[in-house]
């Protein structure tokens, strides 16, 4: 459902060219979910960008359900942005002057949903991480754990094709952050595909793909491991 | 989306209330003050009498002296006011008119018998009947003089505010009214005059008082010691001792209108005073070439500049009043909407275009424009309110908003504001959605 062929993203600044990213291809299939890991700088969160139509590319293709993404105008890759992509940040970015309901409403309001359906969407997408009983709190008054739920409830509730997750438990304590990872591996049991960017190893390998962005490169670790195994099989076998 | 916008617009408002305050200030003391003068113009340039002002015509001859030197090219070039002789004469003369009317004013001190009231001066008009059907003066009570107390019966009209003085508002017809210039019976008290300033004055302007006593000119032309307030011009010398003489003197005092009953009759009219001052040139007058003019009543007030000058002076300075008032805004308007910005990206991401978010803020911006609007409104009343303190009475009319003063505020200040508000939003909107997503 994600190609992405040769992305070059710079980013200039004076007489200074700063690579993101260099020669970037990744394929990510329907249902997969995908752990995105490097260290900082790496280039993890301008992939996000890219994948989410937040930013453009500087170079190279990007192809979303098969059609091209690349080159189109602000107001058709936000629609895209709207009905296809769910976000899910660190810092959890919820309205602190909306309460639960209107939070998760934001997204149903650019899709031009009807009062109903809004309502039906919201109330489901706040069951689905048991919140239903918050509706009319503000972000302020739950706990860090319960907005970051909020926050997955607001990118579910358009029932978007991906989730793209930067650090999604970056913010949380151990026991929140296996919550939301226990939430998060639901969601892509029922279809939805997750990329999730993190530096916690232990939640990396918990995803059913793990790949590694290395000076704004990608290097896909389970295929690496995949080809290690094949030659010590290989070693094995000849010896 | 409109009222979803308007909600966010109301939550943004109140959440960065200080900034939101200070651009409703700025912007209600701007168009405040903006509207103040619009007010003050828009009564000094609007027509006092629409139903008939293109066929009420100010009447001016050019009776000067053959030394005289000046040159007359426009109805401006020359004095506003007729000879009493001329006046009269043309009273006289057989005009292609339906009404035609005289007047001067003066001074006179009211002698109220109730001695709690003090006595006070007033303003009088002295001219004929036909003053008050052709300027359309409405009366509360009576009406005007009779023909034959135009020849010069002790009588007056006076005003609702001489009324309210002197008898408490009660219908005062047939009682008198003592003067030091002596007592004259009551025979109409007319309304409030409700136009800017007296136009058919020789030279009107703002602030020009209306008269508060009207009484037939006979009554007082022939009076000695005789009593004038105006401009005055005089070209020919005459026997200052003599009330006589000053009667029949080459001096320019006395305001002349008629009353057409078609603009199309201007031509006529024009010829009929051409063939008149022909006539007083065989009597040794109007030496000078024939200038004669009959101006309608916007021409008149367009000829006196009377929404001219200071007016537009201050309308100019308020306007850059208000220009100032936006630029300020507009800086507000940036800081709040930086502050906004992770708000703006959040949006994005979840699937808000760069339009969306322009109009979303462009109505937060309406919405504060709208409040700065109904704050200006009230700064433009109070202002207003000081201008007539400032200025007296004569600018009472001045100090009140009509209907279409009130919307063209509202339109003002909400245009204003997003005028001010298309760059700042624009800005807001097209910042990279992704730039202010991790710093929350």
């Amino acid at each position: 459902m994600l190609s992405m062929k040769k992305i070059e993203m710079v980013y200039r600044a004076d007489m200074v060219e700063t690579y993101a990213l260099r020669n970037f291809n990744l394929d990510v299939n329907d249902g997969e979910f995908v752990a995105v890991t490097g260290p900082s700088g790496s280039g993890k969160t301008t992939f996000l960008n890219i994948a989410g139509l937040l930013e453009e590319p500087t170079s190279g293709s990007y192809e979303l359900d098969g059609e091209s993404v690349g080159k189109l105008s602000d107001k058709k890759r936000s629609q895209i942005r709207n009905e296809k992509v769910g976000f899910i940040f660190q810092g959890f970015n919820l309205m602190p002057d909306l309460n639960i309901f209107d939070n998760v409403d934001v997204p149903l309001r650019y899709r031009g949903f009807s009062g109903a359906e809004r309502k039906k969407l919201i109330e489901e997408a706040l069951e689905k991480v048991g919140l239903q009983s918050r509706m009319k709190h503000l972000p302020s008054q739950l706990s860090g754990g319960q907005q970051q739920r909020v926050a997955i409830a607001r990118a579910l509730a358009g029932k978007p094709r991906f989730l793209l997750a930067d650090e999604p438990t970056g913010n949380l304590d151990s026991l929140m952050a296996q919550q939301v990872m226990q939430m998060l591996e639901d969601i892509n049991a029922e279809g939805t595909t997750i990329i999730m960017v993190t530096h916690d190893p232990e939640l990396a390998v918990r995803a059913r793909r793990n790949i590694q962005i290395l000076d704004g490169s990608v290097s896909d670790l389970d295929e690496m491991m995949h080809r290690v195994s094949e030659k010590v099989t290989a070693v094995a076998e000849g010896a | 989306m409109f009222g979803y916008y308007l909600r966010l617009a109301w939550q943004s408002i109140k959440r960065n209330y200080i900034i939101s305050s200070l651009m409703v200030l700025a912007l209600a003391v701007g168009v405040g003050s903006f509207m103040i003068t619009m007010t003050i113009y828009y009564y000094a340039s609007s027509d006092p009498i629409p139903q008939k002002s293109d066929r009420l015509y100010a009447i001016q001859l050019d009776a000067g002296d053959i030394e005289s030197d000046y040159e007359v090219e426009t109805s401006a070039d020359l004095w506003a006011s007729l000879t009493y002789l001329d006046a009269k004469n043309l009273m006289e003369e057989d005009l292609p008119v339906v009404n035609k009317t005289l007047h001067y004013r003066f001074g006179t001190l009211v002698l109220p018998e109730d001695k709690d009231i003090d006595y006070f001066g007033a303003e009088v008009r002295a001219t004929n009947r036909s003053f008050f059907s052709m300027f359309n003066v409405d009366f509360l009570y009576g009406g005007s003089w009779s023909e034959v107390d135009d020849e010069g019966k002790s009588v007056i009209v006076i005003t609702e505010e001489i009324n309210d003085k002197i008898f408490s508002g009660e219908d005062s017809v047939g009682r008198t009214l003592k003067t030091n210039d002596g007592d004259f019976k009551i025979v109409g008290v007319i309304k409030k005059w409700n136009i800017a300033m007296p136009y058919f004055e020789p030279y009107p302007h703002i602030g020009h008082e209306f008269a508060e006593i009207y009484t037939p000119i006979n009554t007082f032309v022939n009076r000695e010691p005789f009593s004038f307030n105006g401009s005055m011009n005089c070209w020919k010398p005459f026997d200052r001792g003599s009330h006589d003489a000053f009667l029949q003197a080459e001096c320019a005092w006395v305001g002349f209108w008629v009353e057409l009953a078609s603009k199309d009759d201007k031509t006529q009219l024009l010829e009929s005073l051409n063939n008149y001052t022909t006539n007083q040139k065989t009597l040794g007058r109007f030496q000078r070439p024939t200038n004669n003019f009959a101006t309608d009543v916007n021409a008149w007030l367009k000829q006196h500049e009377v929404a001219e000058g200071p007016v537009r002076l201050m309308q100019s300075m308020s306007f850059l009043f208000l220009l100032v008032c936006l630029i300020n805004t507009i800086g507000l308007l940036a800081a709040k909407f930086i502050g906004k910005s992770t708000d703006v990206s959040v949006r994005r991401a979840l699937g808000a275009s760069k339009s969306d978010i322009f109009k979303q803020n462009l109505i937060e911006v309406s919405l504060i424009g709208l409040v700065g609007g109904l704050f200006g409104l009230l700064f433009a009343v109070v202002g207003l309110r000081w201008v007539r303190e400032l200025f007296g009475d004569s600018l009472e009319r001045f100090s009140a908003l009509d209907p279409t003063l009130i919307i063209m505020g509202v339109v003002v200040a909400i245009a204003a504001s997003i005028l001010s508000g298309i760059y700042p939003s624009w800005r807001a909107a097209s910042e990279p959605p992704a730039a202010n997503l991790k710093t929350q």
